[in-house]
């Protein structure tokens, strides 16, 4: 019962906070009436949260010790949808500018054109890293640093953030990339021949710590370098090295974070590709330069029962099949790269993935004319936002 | 590349999970306590409740009992192998509690004692995702 | 009649016309028995009075018996049967005096009374198996032990009674050979089809010319440590003959007397005598002085100690004495040299009385059709399989290319394990290497970076050698603290580590087990330091290449990379290979398509402190059902199993199968027509050896057997010979492969013998370690077998002297 008063501060300031809401998103649909899924989608949360504070009030109402738990959770649940739209929503879409609304169409216009089908409208805040809100996967929250108003560096990681969104809407490609893990540990624990009975136990200690390693977290961002690659292809892939390349340190070390190693990624990018793409010049060029970068480390031990190619094979297969299976509008990224031979010729032409990829090719193997390249790309892009 | 986007994604879920089992909890308390027209609960709602109740009891039961865990339900596992009472006892008040939601009558209290607490490990695991999502001071 | 043969006299091979046979046929050292005209056989039955215990010691303790009746009361076979509902033993009719009782003490202080019962019976040598059959066999033997024991001026007697030496040594006038070397024949006689043979072998034994009485103070410290060393029992030490002329007796040497010959006395016929008068009586052409110094020695094991003239005894030495390589006779024979020398022996045995009949040996040996298992197709990484032949080419049996084929798939072998990648590529841990300061850092480094290369060219992973430790070495550590305590420290900083030892030159041969157990269960492969630096200096070209890959293969394999294994499916879904050694017990278990998944278990048989050879029903039940129920969940449910020991299935191991078995079928986790056959793997068995043999020029040739050969004895025996290098190992100073005995001692539900010796077979082309050297035994046997010796190696190396010294010549 002590917690009565905090409960009954919350319901004050959850009315506040919610008709405080209600009228900044009603200003702001009016600014954008075309965007009804996204503002709908908004509004039903805050019916959510107006249900949470009434759920709260009531039992507040009962006074009840037993009860006060409740309660408390009711406050939480009230917190994280006031978080998720005005913390995360209504402050990109108050920023929103002429930059933000071209870059949201320039996503709109590449998630269209290769059959992200479940995307319905994104918010664009253009102030930090890629990174992604994929609370409503339907309508994430990108985010991107400034520079891509001007520039088309880095912009294939915008894919791998919205693969967190296919993620989250298909859970089911989780599953089946949990399944591929356990049935490679299994597999694998039935090898390593004539062991001695304390030799296989500390194998088995190994290979289950290693197995461990694989949580959903880990699944999820390789599943987004193979959903990135697989639906914009070289290019993502010329992104990612190039973006490993940069950090100093061992490729094959975990360094603290969720996302895999950096060699195991880059695995995955490149078996991602298609078999066409893996004979083109770009991706050659790029992988001797991170396999010369590899190599002055090395796989250690951990890095290789965790994430030994056979498993990292089988994570790719399994993800493009669930990709093909739970997702068939979504387009895998086929088409020929252009030739440099000619390159003052080269026009930008197509969608965001193609234009990614000529650019990713004149920048690795035609460096001195990607200046040049770069401003007809952009104008590029603008039309293709102005087209959403 | 940030967190973001995993943590982002799971939250929803975790959130819907919340909110069934925290009200699930609350109809079958006040149930429970005689407070059901008080609060505004139907019969319904306590059917219902005791439905998701039982599901989820036996899924965790299940889960405790596997290598292999439903990531939906890692974190919850994970406080309660943490938790110092042995998994096996654990196991045991599950079951008791998914009996009990499949039994009419009133819940004993030590069962609903077991379910609030299942509950609480849910919203400490909601609450810290989402304040490693939007900060705090 | 004094019988004269010359040691080498040509036998007359038989002339055959001029239709030679097209095939090469299949001969064993097997040589048919004329002469019995009866096939049958009277036993009479022994019982013990008093009840024993009825525990699973009691196979052992019944066998124990039935060794002190035979050696010590009856000087005849005696077998435990179990053919009675009483604890009892069968013996040639007529052995025991219907009166008699003989007692034999147990433990401890109970004395047991073994009496003659009523209950002799009748078999047939057709008709029989286990140990009737054993004792049919040893009846006809030791027939013939007495017909040779009568020739004491051409031949003299062995450790065994089935095993004869000429007089006269082979090389007496070779001044430069320093160990003598006598030339004989170890027989057995057997039942092959219903038949009786006499099974023969060529046997080496060499004894120094140097007397001990004559041997320096350096001598004795360096050559004969193993024959005199105090840190060493009694029955652990290398053995003498003590040579009386035309009596030669094997023994051991206890210790010294302090009296001459001229002044020890003893007792004989209830008179003090000395040794001196008594050799004077005895043994009047060997010459012994008064003055002569004595030692005390042992006849056999627990025996009363002898005092005898140092200057009788002589050393044995066994084949890794480096003399015997240099000595002018050698210790292997071709299987031709094999034959001749056997034909040269047979004669005394013609016409050997055996009740009222008369036995002989016929003088050719055993030749049929060739029966020889095809090597089985392996699978390496990436799903690559190699044959001997191609499929759907594989040449007839008899035809020539076959042999060529099987000759060459060592190298194939060897080809494949250089350019393909391995079947299971384990992840190599990080490696520390320990090294002696005797090895230069020169010769370090190019070891580890050729090792490393060897590493990468087998696996394609680059071996991580993190660390490299020197340890101290000199007259102070022989024993290998310092090497243990710096592998300790290094274990305890990074657990996981793979540990490559140096092994210095001067460590004792124990010091390889004492590390590998010190440091278990972590990974270790351990090089001697000669073979290091014969690596890094590239001093020997022909041998580098083979000696860099077998380390890299021990290596790579001993942290769990499979190179190859079996593309085939094998006729048994699951094998386990079972072996005790010193207390302790090793199960290997191999399942899955040709057996390529393993998982093992470790047990005791230590009972109340002291080792036994058996294991006890709950122990072999609980690590059957363990593995079973692994294999069950892992893979599938099997429908069958072979079960190989090295050596006997005693009744309580059977038992403990037998219980898991039905236990496992209770819960429904095995079916219910489920199969299992329990077979004895013995190396050391029958002195019968194989051989291929052709017509050249209307003249039968032998050679070596084509590894794969085998030999049906009956339905339940096998003879199998995997090893062996036709061609190769025919020439002068040849030597003639060995053979495997498989005996199946127990089967439920249908079994095929051939089905069994095969899958035996394809199991031996499971040798990583060395590709291009075929191994005798199933890896069933080998890998439970390696592991229990690696651990136990200093006890091993004891051992295995005995085993040798019991049966020496072998291959």
């Amino acid at each position: 019962m002590d917690r009565l008063p905090f409960l009954r501060a919350k319901a004050a300031d959850g009315e506040l906070h919610l008709k405080w809401l209600k009228a900044e998103l009603s200003s702001l649909r009016a600014r954008a009436p075309s965007r009804l899924q996204l503002f709908d989608r908004l509004d039903a949360e805050v019916r959510g949260a107006e249900a949470r504070l009434s759920d709260l009030k009531v039992v507040i109402s009962a006074a009840h010790p037993t009860l006060m738990d409740r309660g408390v959770q009711c406050a939480h649940l009230l917190d994280a949808i006031l978080n998720k739209v005005s913390v995360t929503y209504v402050g990109a879409l108050r920023k929103e500018g002429d930059s933000e609304r071209r870059m949201r169409g320039l996503v709109l216009s590449a998630s269209r054109s290769s059959g992200m089908s479940w995307i319905q409208d994104i918010v664009v805040r253009l102030d930090g890293t890629h990174a992604v809100f994929a609370t409503f996967p339907e309508i994430p929250l990108l985010v991107a640093p400034p520079r891509h108003i001007a520039s088309l560096y880095d912009m294939p990681g915008l894919y791998h953030e919205l693969g967190h969104t296919a993620f989250v809407k298909f859970p089911a490609i989780g599953d089946c990339m949990r399944a591929a893990v356990a049935e490679y540990f299994d597999a694998q624990r039935r090898l390593g021949g004539p062991l001695t009975p304390g030799q296989r136990a500390t194998r088995e200690e190994r290979l289950s710590a290693a197995e461990q390693y694989w949580t959903e977290w880990q699944l999820a961002e390789l599943f987004c370098d193979i959903f990135a690659t697989y639906a914009c292809g070289p290019a993502h892939y010329a992104s990612f090295v190039e973006l490993g390349l940069r950090m100093p340190y061992d490729p094959f070390e975990v360094v603290g974070d969720p996302h895999p190693p950096d060699a195991a990624r880059e695995r995955a990018c490149y078996e991602s590709l298609s078999l066409t793409h893996r004979g083109e010049e770009l991706v050659n060029t790029v992988r001797k330069a991170w396999k010369a970068h590899e190599g002055k480390s090395g796989p250690n031990h951990q890095y290789m029962l965790r994430c030994g190619d056979e498993l990292l094979a089988k994570l790719v297969g399994v993800a493009i099949s669930s990709l093909e299976e739970k997702i068939p509008t979504l387009r895998r990224y086929q088409a020929a790269l252009p030739s440099v031979d000619d390159v003052e010729r080269l026009t930008p032409t197509g969608n965001l993935e193609d234009v990614l990829n000529q650019s990713a090719t004149i920048l690795f193997l035609a460096a001195e004319q990607y200046g040049k390249w770069e401003g007809a790309a952009l104008d590029w892009c603008a039309r293709l936002a102005r087209e959403t | 590349m940030s967190l973001l986007g995993y943590v982002s994604g799971q939250i929803e879920r975790e959130e819907r999970l919340l909110e069934q089992l925290s009200k699930a909890t609350f109809v079958l308390q006040s149930d429970s306590l005689g407070l059901a027209e008080r609060v505004g609960v139907t019969a319904e709602d306590v059917s219902r409740s005791r439905d998701q109740v039982s599901a989820f009891a036996a899924r965790l039961v299940a889960a405790l009992a596997r290598n292999d865990v439903d990531p939906a339900v890692a974190p919850i596992v994970k406080r309660i192998l943490q938790s110092p009472m042995p998994v096996s006892d654990w196991s045991q008040d599950l079951r008791a509690l998914a009996r009990a939601a499949g039994t009419p009558g009133p819940f004993p209290h030590q069962v609903l004692a077991t379910l609030s607490s299942i509950v609480r490990f849910i919203d400490v695991g909601f609450t810290e995702e989402l304040y490693r999502l939007y900060g705090r001071r | 009649m004094k019988r004269q043969f010359a040691r080498t006299r040509q036998i007359d091979r038989p002339r055959l016309s001029g239709r030679e046979a097209p095939r090469p046929r299949l001969g064993a050292t097997l040589f048919r028995i004329d002469g019995v005209n009866d096939p049958t056989f009277d036993f009479d039955v022994l019982r013990v009075r008093e009840a024993m215990p009825c525990d699973s010691a009691k196979a052992e303790r019944l066998q124990r018996m039935a060794d002190q009746l035979w050696r010590r009361e009856l000087k005849s076979p005696v077998y435990p049967s179990s053919r009675f509902d009483f604890p009892g033993f069968i013996v040639p009719a007529g052995t025991v005096n219907r009166d008699r009782v003989i007692e034999l003490p147990g433990v401890p202080d109970r004395t047991y009374h073994v009496e003659v019962t009523d209950q002799a019976y009748t078999v047939r040598a057709d008709k029989v198996s286990g140990s009737e059959r054993e004792l049919v066999c040893r009846m006809i033997e030791r027939a013939f032990t007495n017909t040779l024991l009568k020739l004491r001026h051409e031949l003299w007697k062995g450790d065994l009674w089935t095993l004869f030496f000429r007089l006269a040594a082979e090389n007496e006038d070779v001044a430069t050979d320093i160990v003598r070397a006598f030339r004989g024949l170890r027989f057995g006689v057997a039942i092959v089809n219903g038949e009786l043979a006499l099974a023969a072998d060529a046997r080496t034994r060499y004894i120094g010319r140097k007397s001990l009485a004559q041997a320096t103070f350096e001598e004795r410290q360096r050559i004969l440590q193993g024959h005199l060393s105090p840190a060493l029992r009694p029955d652990e030490r290398a053995q003498f003959v003590r040579d009386n002329g035309t009596k030669k007796i094997a023994c051991r040497y206890v210790g010294d007397v302090q009296q001459t010959a001229g002044e020890y006395t003893f007792d004989r016929d209830g008179q003090p005598t000395t040794v001196y008068t008594y050799y004077r009586q005895r043994y009047p052409e060997v010459r012994v002085d008064l003055s002569d110094p004595l030692v005390f020695v042992q006849d056999h094991r627990g025996g009363v100690p002898l005092a005898v003239p140092a200057n009788r005894l002589f050393p044995i030495f066994t084949t890794d004495y480096e003399a015997i390589r240099r000595c002018s006779v050698a210790p292997q024979l071709s299987p031709d040299e094999r034959l001749r020398h056997i034909a040269s022996f047979l004669p005394y045995l013609r016409d050997t009385a055996f009740g009222d009949t008369k036995l002989t040996p016929r003088l050719e040996p055993l030749v049929g059709n060739r029966k020889v298992f095809c090597p089985p197709s392996l699978e390496f990484g990436n799903k690559v399989i190699v044959s001997p032949f191609d499929g759907a080419s594989r040449p007839d049996v008899s035809a020539s290319p076959f042999d060529r084929g099987v000759l060459a798939f060592g190298g194939v072998k060897v080809h494949a394990v250089e350019s393909q990648p391995p079947f299971h590529n384990e992840p190599l841990p990080d490696a520390v290497l320990l090294f002696p300061g005797s090895l230069s850092r020169g010769e370090r480094e190019a070891f580890a970076t050729i090792l490393e290369q060897g590493v990468q060219k087998l696996t394609g992973q680059r071996l991580r050698i993190m660390r490299q430790v020197e340890y101290a070495t000199g007259p102070g550590e022989r024993e290998g603290t310092a090497l243990l305590r710096e592998a300790e420290q290094v274990l305890r900083a990074a657990k996981d580590s793979l540990l490559i030892p140096i092994l210095w030159d001067g460590f004792r041969p124990s010091v390889h087990g004492a590390f590998k157990e010190a440091v278990s269960p972590a990974h270790s492969q351990c090089v001697e330091e000669s073979n290091a630096r014969t690596i890094a200096t590239g001093r020997d070209p022909a041998r580098l290449a083979g000696l860099v890959r077998n380390l890299a293969l021990g290596l790579t394999t001993e942290v769990g990379v499979i190179p190859w294994v079996l593309a085939e499916s094998l006729y048994h879904d699951v094998h386990i290979g079972i072996d005790v050694l010193h207390g302790r017990i090793g199960y290997h278990a191999l399942y899955g398509l040709g057996g390529r998944y393993v998982t093992s278990e470790s047990g005791t048989a230590l009972h109340g402190g002291r080792a036994h050879e058996h294991i006890k029903a709950p122990e072999m039940r609980r690590r059957v059902e363990q593995i079973l129920r692994r294999i069950a969940a892992a893979d599938r449910a099997p429908d069958s199993l072979v079960g190989h020991r090295d050596g006997r299935w005693w009744e309580s191991d059977r038992r403990g199968f037998r219980e898991a078995i039905d236990a496992l079928q209770a819960e429904g986790v095995l079916p219910a027509g489920f199969r299992y056959a329990l077979v004895e793997v013995r190396k050391n068995h029958l002195p019968v050896r194989l051989f291929t043999e052709r017509i050249v020029n209307g003249r039968a040739v032998r050679a070596n057997p084509l590894p794969g050969s085998y030999l049906l004895l009956d339905g339940e025996r096998a003879i199998l010979a995997s090893t062996g290098r036709p061609g190769a190992w025919d020439q002068h100073r040849g030597r003639t492969a060995g053979t495997l005995l498989l005996e199946v001692v127990e089967a439920v539900g249908a079994f095929n013998l051939e089905e069994i010796v095969e899958d035996a077979y394809r199991l031996t082309h499971l040798n990583w370690s060395a590709p291009d050297i075929p191994i005798a035994h199933p890896v069933t046997i080998r890998w439970t077998d390696h592991y229990l010796r690696q651990t136990l190696r200093g006890e091993a190396v004891r051992t295995q002297r005995w085993a040798l010294e019991q049966d020496e010549g072998a291959s």
